[in-house]
């Protein structure tokens, strides 16, 4: 092999390492910097020092606000809910939170859906960024089937496709983060839904193991947890098995479980709702109102 | 296994340490058994046909040499034609022709319980591409223009070689079997070529294909929701997707056997940059195009024939290399606008003189684009119906414009890259990004695609398109 072939082999190994590693430690700064967007969700809810943290996905996004739950219970408040990332992801948070600072109350929001959804294995690799830097966001990455830990050797593929997140979050328009609640405004215009039923889905035993973590966290921080489903449009299946199996657990701990599901139900009226799952943000007031004095009242 | 896959890296590596640190005598067997392997990762039972495939026409070549007469070599001719055409039209065709038949019965108001019925059939992958190499094999041997492969483990390896197996490039007998029986030794200039192919091929399909695939699927897959302008992007886009899917894989597949010592023909050569249909085809998918040129156009008379015979004969061949991408209307009218667009062409002589300069060039290679982006959208319809949807639709200006930031802001970047990269190639033919040799331009280029690719390459993205073919 002539020496100079060596050469440039040596040049194109040693540039991708260079630009790696270069290009890996300024998206590590810029990123943290992101306040905008999933990620500003993210970093946000990861540096939040609030009494009363909101769990869940989209549905505890849009459903909870925090404002009318601060004033309520006169605790600060900020809603980590994220549409498609259910448990692992709440797991990761929480897990994250009590290192630097214990909430007073956590608030979960359950729906059969966190629990056989399994379109949330999928999505973990959204999460790379966080791989390095927090050992619980390394562990529900590594639930991902697909994940391989030869992905992990390249910084600039821990940051892959955040550029534009960077973009924007550096030259778009700031975005009020409304302490993480995201309220919808459209109402709901299709009325003849089938009623769900989750009784022939399976029980991921994976999410109910990360459920039963952030139960035994909430006990060795001496946080008190309460379960929640929100309200739906429309009624579960009366004989929901995931929901029953939700209170049992939650019951076997003596923890507060809310069932909110019926909760408009007597209203009859889909002005609360802007889709089968989600309440827009008159529903979603409405409701924060009510479950602040149920709180409150416990507290 | 995908080709952006970690699962194939692994594979790859192995099968690249064992070929290299082997004695020749195994190389062949080596590969044989990655290739199978590589095949079975997708359906384990679907090795039956492509070994039902091979032993078919390997019998048949060795009967076609060994037979006196004419007639008898035509016979075993016929039926390593039938059967390996056989198998493509039970698992391609069956279910497309058969419900066109029970539609006409319907029509005619035939007795209903006259039917075919609908077979649930999983379409074997790749078995478009290893018919067409098992049918040019025999087809040669006829012909005496290739001695028969005696050495069936050699043959078998012809038809199954992992890197153009599933997706092509479709070789011919007479390139690829003499290449199995040279001792390649590891070489620096096969390794710098082949990685220089595979980076390029990786940058197309993680950076380009992948990545516009989010928008024109979630176009094309919900057109009644979306009308006029984004139907304009989502075709424009999908120009360049599937160009990046397509020609991204026979990148990797030319570099990672090249890399082996392999060489495999070239399959696009910057199609976008065509001044003529005529040459749109002489650059995009050349392997198929020139597989119907030898097999299909040429026997059927090609030009020298009388003109409306030509014409017919250019029409029938663009037509059935439509219905050879799949089994749907789409693609056949995709293959008979192309078709009509050759015939236009042959028959107002618009086809370039000499070489075009300047604007007049440009304006070729637009109106070309734009032709060629028209027929996409049939080939990219999930029906006919909604291909004619978008075709009413898609001059609607008044309707709202679907936007996906994030796709244009990263699909921009990587079209820049690709634009330049072609640009640079068409203007020096030799030029060194695909040749041997390296300077310290080339080499940071490649680096630079290697960090685009690290950075902004979608990784959790689909299954390349011709797959499906």
């Amino acid at each position: 092999m002539k020496n100079s072939n060596i050469k440039y082999i040596i040049l194109f190994i040693s540039t991708i390492l260079f630009v790696d590693v270069v290009d890996g430690n300024l998206l590590k700064r810029q990123f943290q910097k992101i306040s905008s967007g999933t990620y500003g969700k993210i970093n946000n809810s990861l540096r939040s020092n609030s009494e009363l943290l909101i769990l869940g996905s989209s549905r505890a996004m849009h459903h909870y606000n925090p404002n009318i739950l601060s004033k309520n219970t006169e605790l600060s408040c900020y809603n980590t809910g994220l549409g498609g990332y259910g448990l692992f992801y709440n797991y990761a948070i929480l897990n994250e939170q009590v290192k630097i600072h214990s909430p007073k109350v956590v608030i979960i929001d359950l729906s059969p859906n966190v629990i056989v959804d399994d379109k949330s294995y999928t999505k973990l690799n959204m999460l790379l960024p966080y791989y390095k830097d927090y050992n619980s966001f390394q562990e529900i990455i590594r639930l991902d089937p697909k994940f391989s830990k030869l992905e992990v050797i390249s910084n600039m593929y821990l940051y892959n496709s955040t550029l534009y997140n960077l973009f924007r979050s550096n030259f778009g328009k700031k975005v009020d983060d409304n302490n993480g609640f995201e309220p919808l405004n459209s109402k709901i215009n299709e009325m003849n839904f089938a009623p769900f039923n989750f009784r022939n889905e399976q029980i991921d035993p994976n999410k109910l193991i990360y459920l039963k973590k952030i139960i035994s966290i909430c006990n060795l921080y001496n946080i008190k947890l309460i379960g929640v489903v929100s309200p739906t449009y429309l009624k579960y299946d009366s004989n929901n098995i995931i929901i029953n199996r939700f209170k049992e657990i939650f019951y076997a701990n003596n923890l507060e479980f809310y069932d909110y599901s019926d909760f408009f139900r007597l209203y009859k009226d889909p002005k609360y709702f802007k889709d089968q799952l989600h309440m827009n943000q008159s529903g979603a007031e409405i409701f924060s109102e009510d479950l602040s004095n149920k709180i409150m009242n416990g507290l | 296994m995908l080709f952006n896959s970690i699962h194939f890296i692994y594979f790859y590596t192995i099968v690249l340490l064992l070929y290299f640190l082997s004695p020749y005598r195994w190389r062949w067997a080596i590969l044989l058994i990655s290739s199978y392997y590589f095949y079975m990762s997708w359906n384990v039972n679907y090795v039956f046909l492509i070994l039902f495939t091979t032993v078919v026409s390997y019998v048949s070549a060795i009967q076609i040499e060994k037979s006196y007469s004419n007639k008898e070599k035509k016979i075993y001719l016929i039926i390593s034609i039938v059967a390996s055409l056989g198998v493509l039209f039970f698992y391609k065709y069956f279910n497309f022709f058969g419900s066109f038949i029970n539609s006409v019965l319907d029509i005619t108001n035939q007795d209903q319980d006259v039917r075919i019925p609908y077979l649930k059939i999983l379409l074997p992958v790749g078995i478009s591409f290893y018919t067409f190499q098992t049918l040019s094999y025999s087809i040669d041997v006829y012909n005496g223009l290739i001695k028969t492969e005696r050495h069936f483990g050699i043959y078998a390896l012809y038809v199954s070689f992992f890197p153009q197996l599933v997706a092509g490039p479709i070789e011919r007998s007479t390139r690829l079997l003499p290449q199995f029986k040279v001792k390649h030794k590891i070489s620096l200039e096969n390794f710098v070529i082949g990685f220089k192919w595979v980076i390029l091929g990786y940058f197309m399909k993680l950076v380009i294909a992948d990545r516009l695939a989010l928008y024109v699927d979630s176009v094309y897959n919900n057109v009644y929701h979306n009308s006029g302008v984004t139907f304009v992007i989502a075709t424009f886009l999908f120009a360049f997707q599937i160009f990046g899917d397509f020609a991204g894989y026979s990148s990797i597949a030319i570099g990672i056997a090249r890399i082996m010592g392999f060489k495999l023909m070239t399959n696009f050569n910057r199609p976008y940059f065509a001044s003529s249909i005529s040459d749109f085809w002489h650059r995009w998918h050349i392997s198929l195009s020139t597989w119907f040129r030898d097999y299909f156009y040429i026997p059927l008379g090609g030009s020298r024939v009388s003109v409306p015979r030509w014409y017919l004969n250019l029409f029938l061949t663009f037509l059935v290399s439509g219905l050879w991408h799949g089994a749907n209307w789409t693609f056949i009218i995709w293959g008979g606008l192309h078709g009509l667009y050759i015939m236009t062409e042959n028959f107002f002589k618009l086809k370039e003189k000499g070489k075009q300069k300047g604007i007049e060039r440009v304006f070729r290679v637009i109106i070309i684009f734009i032709l060629v982006d028209f027929a996409w959208i049939f080939f990219r319809a999930n029906n006919v119906t909604e291909a004619f949807y978008i075709i009413k639709n898609i001059g609607d200006i008044s309707s709202d414009i679907f936007v996906d930031y994030k796709v244009f802001f990263y699909g921009l970047i990587g079209l820049i890259i690709l634009f330049i990269n072609d640009y640079f190639i068409e203007k020096n033919k030799d030029s060194i990004i695909l040749n041997s040799k390296l300077n310290s331009k080339v080499v940071l280029y490649f680096a630079f695609l290697v960090c685009v690719i690290l950075s902004i390459g979608v990784f959790n993205g689909g299954q390349f398109i011709y797959f499906q073919f």
